[in-house]
């Protein structure tokens, strides 16, 4: 596992390329070098293009992007910011309730989950009778759910429907990061935390003060996707609190913006100008993401790693 | 999908432990260990009470299924109705339920589509990936690739309405190169839609999916490669002869673990590309049935079709892992 990640690490860079530079090049081996090289950059660029698209249509003219048919790579007409201006005032600054609401449900989201998973990871990592029960009712439940239905009847039984805790409480965990926060747990050197007991330090400070600290990478990343997770998903809060436009997210302000904007447009005399705000509301949710994500490069790398060869 | 091969260890674990329990020499009595570990147990509670109500609670609640529910008359005082909401799922008796076999044929038309075509692109991806000579540049490369993976459902629902709709990119790229006729694939009941839909999928998901194989390529044994570099091979050849034998256990594991999740994940963006009056017979999905039917508060009909959702998706989980395991050795449970 650790070879692994190091050789995905800094290491391989100054390893040559499989198969490669091994014999002198010859002209076949340079053109293939090059047919490589552009279809590489060519996915690239599909991968970024459609979201350039929109940046690129949300600073252009309402009326000149509305009538373009195609890819702008360029802003069509003036360069304008008046979409963004147009989005944060947009039906009385909803947008920044979904933001608000969508850091709530994020970090209570992170928060709770990471709680729930210390414990869980802790409690299954250490030796006890009951132990293979507890690691039984955390796969089976990854195993078999009930599906959407049942556990919408539990949160509205428990009357948590229309409040930031029934989307917090059903996405903060499932028995699969526990089963993950387990394993990590399970890593984690067992002198160093019989030395801590020991010492005379309780259970809850060897969890977090002795354990955590040690496998605190393995968790990095689940916090990392569950972070991103939340931030993107919008199905949680259109099913329990849909009918209360307070209570949205970001996602699903710009769901609702999108839906008024193309109401609008079909209108007889359809304002131009409002058309690039969904583009704009577009990048205001995704640029967050999009800016962090280079600094998560290889945690990310090491997550799918690490699950792909078992820890 | 790597998350599931986790499970592995831990099930084997289980196993182990099960079977050596009889022989265990140092065996511990309740008492002493109820003694020893209670705050561990105590412990354990947290996670246990968020399992019973958030897990184990809707797992009973499946016998809703059997109800007509009313939600004034709530669990207990609504009425059995034996096999009605069944009935109704499948032979469409109901006004408003006559979908649900257009969104089964939908989510085995989608699901399939993933499972044939869709897991290659990552394949490729990083075969090329590991063959391209500037270290800075691949970094960037698959940087970028893995930007499409972290955007959300709502965006992609939005890019696909605004790239496919009447006068959109590529509607307009197929009315000129092909001829295709200049409608909204979005809203237009053709099963174009499925392509494109996997193609965003595709899109979506390429990049992240390399980075396993992109990390496998990279620790083959490198005197494999000098020493077929010797022999004489050329790339071309060292990529069939090499490469491909090595990673393919990776990717037949791969693709046969996602067998399991084929009905499970990439449904997320149906729900908002669903219009009743207008694309309803190739979009609507399950997962798009089960959330409107939650939604409007029909639970009968929705536990329904939830639960047939679960045991179709827990049945292919298993028969995948009883594929892998006769193939390749490999089991999750």
């Amino acid at each position: 596992m650790k070879d692994l990640v190091k050789s995905n690490g800094r290491k391989q860079g100054k390893r040559r390329i499989k198969g490669g530079m091994v014999t002198k090049p010859t002209a076949g081996g340079v053109i293939a070098d090059i047919v490589i090289t552009a279809i590489v950059a060519l996915a690239a660029f599909i991968c970024i293009i459609p979201m350039w698209h929109v940046l690129m249509s949300s600073i252009s003219d309402g009326y000149d992007i509305y009538n373009y048919s195609g890819i702008a790579l360029v802003p069509r007409g003036e360069v304008t910011f008046g979409a963004y201006k147009e989005l944060f005032a947009f039906q009385d600054g909803l947008l920044w309730i979904g933001l608000m609401n969508t850091f709530i449900y994020t970090f209570g989201t992170v928060g709770i989950g990471v709680c729930i998973n210390v414990c869980a990871g802790y409690a299954l990592s250490r030796k006890t009778k009951l132990g293979p029960v507890m690691a039984l009712l955390c796969v089976f439940s990854v195993m078999f759910s009930g599906g959407m239905a049942p556990l919408y009847w539990v949160v509205d039984s428990l009357h948590l429907t229309n409040t930031y805790f029934s989307v917090i409480l059903t996405e903060c965990t499932m028995g699969m990061s526990m089963v993950l926060a387990g394993m990590a747990f399970k890593s984690v050197p067992e002198d160093t935390v019989e030395a801590a007991r020991i010492d005379g330090a309780g259970h809850i400070r060897v969890m977090f003060q002795i354990m955590l600290p040690q496998c605190i990478n393995i968790f990095m990343v689940t916090i990392l996707m569950t972070f991103i997770n939340s931030w993107n998903s919008y199905v949680g809060v259109q099913l329990y609190n849909g009918f209360d436009s307070n209570l949205y997210s970001l996602q699903l302000v710009i769901d609702q913006f999108k839906q008024v904007i193309d109401s609008l447009m079909s209108g007889g005399t359809p304002p131009y100008e409002m058309y690039p705000v969904q583009f704009a509301g577009i990048i205001f949710t995704t640029l967050p993401i999009m800016i962090a994500m280079p600094f998560f490069q290889k945690q990310l790398e090491r997550g799918v790693i690490t699950g792909a060869v078992k820890g | 999908m790597e998350d599931v091969k986790i499970l592995e260890d831990e099930a084997a674990d289980v196993r182990q432990k099960r079977r050596s329990k009889k022989a265990d020499p140092n065996h511990v009595s309740w008492k002493k260990d109820f003694k020893k570990s209670w705050v561990i147990y105590l412990i354990f509670l947290v996670p246990l009470v968020w399992l019973v109500l958030f897990h184990y609670i809707p797992l009973f609640g499946i016998i809703i299924a059997w109800k007509d529910y009313d939600p004034w008359k709530g669990f207990f005082g609504s009425e059995w109705n034996g096999w009605e909401n069944w009935e109704m799922l499948f032979t469409g008796g109901g006004a408003d339920t006559g979908g649900f076999l257009l969104a089964l044929r939908n989510t085995c038309v989608i699901g399939l589509l993933n499972l044939t075509l869709a897991f290659l692109p990552a394949v490729i991806f990083a075969l090329l990936v590991s063959q391209v000579r500037f270290h800075r540049f691949r970094r960037i490369c698959q940087m970028l690739s893995y930007l499409p993976n972290f955007v959300s459902a709502v965006v992609i629902v939005q890019l696909m309405q605004n790239l496919l709709g009447r006068n959109g990119p590529i509607t307009m790229l197929l009315v000129n190169a092909f001829g295709a006729p200049n409608v909204d694939w979005t809203n237009y009941n053709s099963g174009w839609f499925w392509i494109f839909h996997m193609l965003f999928g595709i899109w979506q998901g390429f990049g992240f999916g390399s980075i396993a194989y992109v990390a496998a390529i990279h620790n083959i044994d490198d005197s494999l490669y000098e020493a077929a570099a010797l022999d004489g091979a050329d790339r071309w050849q060292m990529m069939w002869k090499i490469t491909m034998p090595q990673i393919l256990p990776m990717i037949l594991m791969y693709w046969m673990l996602s067998i399991g999740l084929v009905f499970k994940t990439g449904f997320d963006k149906t729900p908002l590309l669903y219009n009743p009056t207008t694309n309803a017979d190739v979009v609507d999905t399950l997962f798009s049935f089960t959330m409107r039917h939650t939604q409007s508060n029909d639970l009968g009909i929705s536990t329904a079709s939830s639960l047939f959702q679960s045991v179709i998706g827990t049945t292919l989980m298993l028969f995948a892992n009883w594929l892998s395991r006769k193939m390749s050795g490999f089991s999750i449970i």
